[in-house]
Protein backbone atom coordinates (compact mmCIF):
# COMPACT_ATOMS: atom_id res chain seq x y z
CA UNK A 1 0.00 0.00 0.00
CA UNK A 2 1.11 3.59 -1.07
CA UNK A 3 4.28 4.59 -2.09
CA UNK A 4 7.94 5.08 -0.54
CA UNK A 5 8.24 8.38 -2.69
CA UNK A 6 5.72 10.08 -4.89
CA UNK A 7 5.95 9.19 -8.67
CA UNK A 8 8.65 10.71 -11.07
CA UNK A 9 5.68 12.47 -12.42
CA UNK A 10 4.56 14.32 -9.30
CA UNK A 11 8.31 15.10 -8.47
CA UNK A 12 8.73 16.36 -12.11
CA UNK A 13 5.52 18.62 -11.95
CA UNK A 14 6.25 19.78 -8.10
CA UNK A 15 9.97 20.85 -9.54
CA UNK A 16 8.15 22.40 -12.51
CA UNK A 17 6.02 24.31 -10.07
CA UNK A 18 8.88 25.87 -7.98
CA UNK A 19 10.18 27.36 -11.23
CA UNK A 20 6.80 29.11 -12.08
CA UNK A 21 8.20 32.47 -10.41
CA UNK A 22 11.32 31.97 -12.26
CA UNK A 23 9.29 31.65 -15.46
CA UNK A 24 7.18 34.42 -15.02
CA UNK A 25 10.21 37.16 -14.47
CA UNK A 26 11.87 35.90 -17.85
CA UNK A 27 11.34 37.34 -21.21
CA UNK A 28 8.60 35.39 -23.35
CA UNK A 29 11.29 34.49 -25.81
CA UNK A 30 12.98 32.88 -22.69
CA UNK A 31 9.67 31.77 -21.53
CA UNK A 32 9.35 29.42 -24.32
CA UNK A 33 13.14 28.26 -24.35
CA UNK A 34 12.52 27.44 -20.75
CA UNK A 35 9.30 25.35 -21.78
CA UNK A 36 11.33 23.35 -24.42
CA UNK A 37 13.71 22.38 -21.75
CA UNK A 38 11.85 20.83 -19.64
CA UNK A 39 9.47 19.14 -22.29
CA UNK A 40 13.04 17.73 -23.17
CA UNK A 41 13.55 16.52 -19.60
CA UNK A 42 9.82 15.56 -19.57
CA UNK A 43 10.50 12.63 -22.51
CA UNK A 44 12.95 10.91 -19.91
CA UNK A 45 10.73 10.40 -17.02
CA UNK A 46 10.77 6.35 -17.51
CA UNK A 47 14.77 6.60 -17.35
CA UNK A 48 14.73 9.16 -14.17
CA UNK A 49 12.14 6.60 -12.24
CA UNK A 50 14.44 4.09 -12.85
CA UNK A 51 17.71 6.10 -11.30
CA UNK A 52 15.99 6.23 -8.17
CA UNK A 53 18.18 9.65 -7.49
CA UNK A 54 17.24 10.94 -4.08
CA UNK A 55 17.57 14.18 -5.80
CA UNK A 56 15.01 13.53 -9.18
CA UNK A 57 16.16 17.23 -10.49
CA UNK A 58 19.75 16.70 -11.28
CA UNK A 59 18.49 13.60 -13.36
CA UNK A 60 16.13 15.91 -15.16
CA UNK A 61 18.93 18.70 -15.70
CA UNK A 62 20.77 15.61 -17.05
CA UNK A 63 18.28 14.62 -19.23
CA UNK A 64 18.02 17.91 -20.80
CA UNK A 65 21.65 18.20 -21.06
CA UNK A 66 21.29 15.03 -22.68
CA UNK A 67 18.87 16.24 -25.15
CA UNK A 68 21.03 19.66 -25.89
CA UNK A 69 24.01 17.32 -27.02
CA UNK A 70 21.62 15.35 -28.92
CA UNK A 71 21.15 18.33 -31.04
CA UNK A 72 24.63 19.51 -31.31
CA UNK A 73 25.60 16.32 -32.60
CA UNK A 74 23.07 16.96 -34.98
CA UNK A 75 24.00 19.84 -36.35
CA UNK A 76 27.76 19.00 -36.42
CA UNK A 77 26.34 16.21 -38.52
CA UNK A 78 24.40 18.34 -40.55
CA UNK A 79 27.19 21.27 -40.87
CA UNK A 80 29.76 18.76 -42.04
CA UNK A 81 27.77 17.74 -44.69
CA UNK A 82 27.39 21.20 -46.21
CA UNK A 83 30.95 21.74 -45.64
CA UNK A 84 31.65 18.31 -47.86
CA UNK A 85 28.93 19.38 -50.56
CA UNK B 1 8.84 27.09 13.17
CA UNK B 2 12.14 25.44 14.74
CA UNK B 3 11.34 22.28 16.61
CA UNK B 4 14.47 21.25 17.84
CA UNK B 5 15.08 23.30 20.85
CA UNK B 6 11.80 21.10 22.05
CA UNK B 7 12.51 17.72 21.51
CA UNK B 8 14.36 16.01 24.38
CA UNK B 9 13.93 12.62 26.17
CA UNK B 10 11.50 12.19 28.71
CA UNK B 11 9.14 15.12 27.16
CA UNK B 12 5.85 14.16 24.75
CA UNK B 13 5.96 17.30 22.56
CA UNK B 14 3.26 18.13 20.25
CA UNK B 15 2.93 20.36 17.22
CA UNK B 16 -0.46 21.57 16.02
CA UNK B 17 -0.35 22.33 12.23
CA UNK B 18 -3.29 24.02 10.35
CA UNK B 19 -5.78 21.69 8.34
CA UNK B 20 -4.36 23.24 4.99
CA UNK B 21 -0.36 23.48 6.22
CA UNK B 22 1.64 20.38 5.11
CA UNK B 23 4.70 18.82 6.34
CA UNK B 24 6.84 20.89 4.47
CA UNK B 25 8.27 22.93 7.25
CA UNK B 26 9.18 19.74 9.17
CA UNK B 27 11.59 18.61 6.41
CA UNK B 28 14.97 20.85 7.64
CA UNK B 29 14.33 19.48 11.52
CA UNK B 30 14.04 16.29 9.98
CA UNK B 31 17.35 16.67 7.95
CA UNK B 32 19.26 17.75 10.87
CA UNK B 33 18.05 14.96 13.18
CA UNK B 34 18.87 12.32 10.34
CA UNK B 35 22.17 13.96 9.68
CA UNK B 36 22.75 12.98 13.89
CA UNK B 37 21.62 9.59 13.59
CA UNK B 38 19.09 6.73 13.08
CA UNK B 39 15.69 8.27 12.82
CA UNK B 40 12.37 6.65 12.86
CA UNK B 41 9.30 8.12 11.02
CA UNK B 42 5.77 7.08 11.55
CA UNK B 43 3.86 8.74 9.06
CA UNK B 44 -0.43 8.63 9.82
CA UNK B 45 -1.24 10.53 7.05
CA UNK B 46 0.54 9.92 3.87
CA UNK B 47 2.86 12.96 4.12
CA UNK B 48 6.15 11.99 4.21
CA UNK B 49 8.26 13.09 0.86
CA UNK B 50 11.43 11.72 1.01
CA UNK B 51 12.36 14.23 -2.12
CA UNK B 52 11.97 17.02 0.35
CA UNK B 53 13.69 15.79 2.46
CA UNK B 54 16.63 14.40 0.82
CA UNK B 55 16.49 18.60 -0.44
CA UNK B 56 17.27 19.25 3.00
CA UNK B 57 20.07 17.59 3.26
CA UNK B 58 21.42 18.79 0.68
CA UNK B 59 20.94 22.30 1.44
CA UNK B 60 22.49 21.48 4.66
CA UNK B 61 25.53 20.02 3.37
CA UNK B 62 24.70 16.56 3.28
CA UNK B 63 25.22 13.98 0.81
CA UNK B 64 21.63 13.04 0.61
CA UNK B 65 21.46 9.11 -0.24
CA UNK B 66 24.01 7.83 3.15
CA UNK B 67 21.66 10.00 5.71
CA UNK B 68 18.75 8.73 4.17
CA UNK B 69 19.23 5.57 4.69
CA UNK B 70 19.28 6.17 8.43
CA UNK B 71 15.74 7.70 8.26
CA UNK B 72 13.39 4.17 8.88
CA UNK B 73 10.04 5.16 7.63
CA UNK B 74 6.60 3.23 8.33
CA UNK B 75 3.34 4.48 6.88
CA UNK B 76 0.07 3.77 8.59
CA UNK B 77 -3.43 3.65 6.92
CA UNK B 78 -5.34 2.64 9.36
CA UNK B 79 -5.29 3.24 13.45
CA UNK B 80 -4.83 -0.51 13.54
CA UNK B 81 -1.64 -0.18 12.01
CA UNK B 82 -0.76 2.95 13.40
CA UNK B 83 -1.26 0.93 16.74
CA UNK B 84 1.29 -1.62 15.34
CA UNK B 85 3.63 0.15 13.97
CA UNK B 86 3.96 2.25 17.64
CA UNK B 87 4.81 -1.51 18.97
CA UNK B 88 7.49 -2.12 16.72
CA UNK B 89 10.77 -1.98 18.42
CA UNK B 90 13.10 1.58 17.55
CA UNK B 91 17.06 1.77 16.99
CA UNK B 92 18.94 2.86 20.07
CA UNK B 93 17.77 6.45 21.52
CA UNK B 94 16.82 7.43 17.51
CA UNK B 95 14.17 10.60 17.87
CA UNK B 96 11.00 9.43 16.98
CA UNK B 97 8.28 11.24 14.46
CA UNK B 98 4.85 10.77 14.20
CA UNK B 99 3.31 12.51 11.47
CA UNK B 100 -0.49 13.43 11.54
CA UNK B 101 -1.21 10.93 14.51
CA UNK B 102 -5.14 11.68 14.16
CA UNK B 103 -6.01 11.53 10.61
CA UNK B 104 -5.83 7.69 11.10
CA UNK B 105 -8.39 7.81 13.82
CA UNK B 106 -11.17 9.67 12.02
CA UNK B 107 -11.80 6.71 10.32
CA UNK B 108 -15.53 6.64 10.64
CA UNK B 109 -15.49 2.74 9.79
CA UNK B 110 -13.80 1.50 12.60
CA UNK B 111 -16.25 1.87 15.34
CA UNK B 112 -15.53 4.61 18.25
CA UNK B 113 -15.62 2.51 21.11
CA UNK B 114 -13.05 0.65 18.94
CA UNK B 115 -11.01 3.54 17.94
CA UNK B 116 -11.21 5.17 21.60
CA UNK B 117 -9.39 1.71 22.67
CA UNK B 118 -6.87 2.21 20.19
CA UNK B 119 -5.96 5.84 21.38
CA UNK B 120 -5.59 4.93 24.71
CA UNK B 121 -3.22 2.07 23.69
CA UNK B 122 -1.54 4.51 21.29
CA UNK B 123 -1.43 7.39 23.62
CA UNK B 124 0.34 4.81 26.64
CA UNK B 125 3.10 3.91 23.72
CA UNK B 126 4.02 6.94 23.06
CA UNK B 127 4.26 7.95 26.53
CA UNK B 128 6.54 4.84 27.10
CA UNK B 129 8.59 5.67 24.29
CA UNK B 130 8.94 9.46 25.13
CA UNK B 131 10.11 8.61 28.44
CA UNK B 132 13.34 6.85 26.13
CA UNK B 133 13.64 9.08 23.48
CA UNK B 134 12.78 12.28 21.80
CA UNK B 135 9.35 12.20 20.41
CA UNK B 136 7.35 14.59 18.45
CA UNK B 137 3.87 14.20 17.42
CA UNK B 138 1.78 16.33 14.65
CA UNK B 139 -1.76 16.35 14.61
CA UNK B 140 -3.67 18.85 12.07
CA UNK B 141 -6.13 21.34 14.41
CA UNK B 142 -9.26 20.05 11.68
CA UNK B 143 -9.05 16.28 13.72
CA UNK B 144 -11.01 17.33 16.18
CA UNK B 145 -11.86 13.79 17.35
CA UNK B 146 -9.08 12.72 20.48
CA UNK B 147 -7.12 16.26 20.00
CA UNK B 148 -8.03 17.25 23.47
CA UNK B 149 -6.92 14.00 24.73
CA UNK B 150 -4.00 14.44 22.92
CA UNK B 151 -3.23 17.78 24.00
CA UNK B 152 -4.29 16.89 27.48
CA UNK B 153 -1.89 14.00 27.46
CA UNK B 154 1.35 16.35 26.04
CA UNK B 155 3.96 17.49 28.21
CA UNK B 156 4.53 20.60 25.41
CA UNK B 157 2.29 21.97 22.92
CA UNK B 158 3.32 24.21 19.84
CA UNK B 159 0.73 25.65 17.68
CA UNK B 160 1.75 26.47 14.03
CA UNK B 161 0.69 29.48 12.42
CA UNK B 162 -0.61 29.55 9.23
CA UNK B 163 0.83 31.82 6.45
CA UNK B 164 -0.97 31.80 3.26
CA UNK B 165 1.30 31.91 0.17
CA UNK B 166 1.52 35.40 -1.68
CA UNK B 167 -0.74 35.26 -4.55
CA UNK B 168 0.24 36.83 -7.42
CA UNK B 169 -2.47 39.37 -8.22
CA UNK B 170 -2.87 39.97 -12.22
CA UNK B 171 -1.91 42.88 -13.45
CA UNK B 172 -5.00 43.91 -15.69
CA UNK B 173 -8.63 43.00 -15.01
CA UNK B 174 -10.52 40.68 -17.54
CA UNK B 175 -13.46 42.21 -18.78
Amino acid sequence: MGRTVPSITLAFLEEQDSLARFRRALRRADQLSLDDLLASARQHLAPAAHAAHPLPFEVFLLAMLLEQHKEVLRLKAVLETLLEE
Amino acid sequence: MNILPALSQGRLCLALIPPTAGHAWLMEPLAVLAGRGALRVIDGGNHFNAYRLAKAIRALGFDPAPVLERVYISRSFTCHQLAANLALPLPEASPLIVLDLLATFQDENVSLRERTQLFATCLARLKKIAASRPLLITAKTSHTEFLEALIANSDQVLQMEYQPLPVALPLFQKS
